[in-house]
């Protein structure tokens, strides 16, 4: 283990794994661009960036794996933030927060659907996810299903 | 009136419909989500949600002042009619692009109606994924209250 215990980091994943999620991870950006929504890989490219769109990120750690996330316009998620960091009523929250919480419940909830039927294991991540929408944590590869990112290449047609 | 005999709008009314998809437009990118104009020769290849503006005079049913489809990938869809092409109309991927038109309709009248918009799945049997744009919430109701005296 190369963890140092005056830091208290959790404890890294062997890179089989690391490398596993990773690969993982590139399959689920190559389906969400097919969908057309965009996509950013922050945590490769010094992010995240917080693009409109979904951002796929791969943590290192044991309790880790591939998650993603949907990001508005800042235009929106820059009041509801504001609003929410001034501290809000929660049986009662204003407006902007209500529409940004909105919004985002619909995103996680047609991610989930559409990774689901895309063929990925999913499920809604636990408090140690920092607030991220979705846990991608396998492919069952359906032999029936082309690919459709690799055409050509269709399964069961010769 | 149209060559086909079907009447189209008044520029009055489709300035108004056009200024509902500029809405529409604008609430859905708020969101994060890509939106565009659909039918312009510059999105033709986009992916997002294609918003259109409905020419005909009259709109039934099953149809709106203005509609919203989401648009996958060219990728996609090219695989999708390849296997059509192919001959084989049941492959899951000839079905694919409509799952996910399924699962972002629900998505879209959410949005659109918590941001104001009032929205609708479409209830034709041609377009069962498409959205249906009514109006916004603070457009006048269609039938005037009746008077108090």
């Amino acid at each position: 283990m190369t963890d140092n215990p005056r830091f208290d980091l959790p404890p890294k994943a062997p890179p089989e794994i690391v490398d596993a999620r990773q690969a993982l991870a590139e399959r689920v950006c190559r389906e969400l661009r097919l969908v057309g929504f965009p996509v950013d890989r922050g945590d490769l490219t010094g992010g995240p960036h917080y693009l409109p769109g979904v951002d796929v990120h791969v943590t290192p750690f044991v309790d880790g794996g591939v998650y993603a996330n949907w990001h508005t316009d800042a235009e929106l998620s820059g009041p509801a933030l504001d609003l929410f960091a001034q501290g809000i009523d929660y049986a009662n929250p204003p407006p902007a927060v209500r529409h940004f919480q909105t919004v985002l419940n619909q995103m996680q909830a047609a991610l989930m659907a559409i990774l689901a039927s895309a063929g990925f294991e999913v499920e809604e991540p636990d408090g140690h996810a920092h607030g991220s929408m979705v846990l991608v944590t396998g492919f069952r590869p359906r032999s029936a299903r082309p690919d459709p990112a690799r055409p050509g290449k269709r399964d069961g047609v010769s | 009136m149209s060559d086909y005999g079907f009447a189209r709008a008044s520029p009055e009314v489709l300035a108004a419909r056009h200024e509902l998809a500029d809405q529409v437009i604008r609430a859905l990118q708020r969101a994060g989500l890509p939106a565009f104009r659909h039918g312009a020769p510059e999105t033709a290849h986009r992916s997002g949600a294609a918003v259109h503006v409905e020419p005909d005079a009259e709109t039934t049913p099953a149809s709106a002042p203005v509609s919203v489809s989401w648009r996958c990938d060219p990728a996609m869809i090219e695989a999708a009619v390849d296997a059509l092409t192919a001959g084989d109309p049941t492959a899951p991927i000839v079905r694919y692009p409509g799952t996910i038109g399924l699962h972002m309709q629900s998505a879209l009248i959410d949005i659109l109606l918590s941001s104001g918009v009032v929205a609708k799945p479409d209830n034709d049997a041609m377009n069962p994924d498409h959205v249906l744009v009514i109006g916004t919430m603070s457009d006048p109701p269609p039938t005037p209250a009746p008077e108090i005296p």
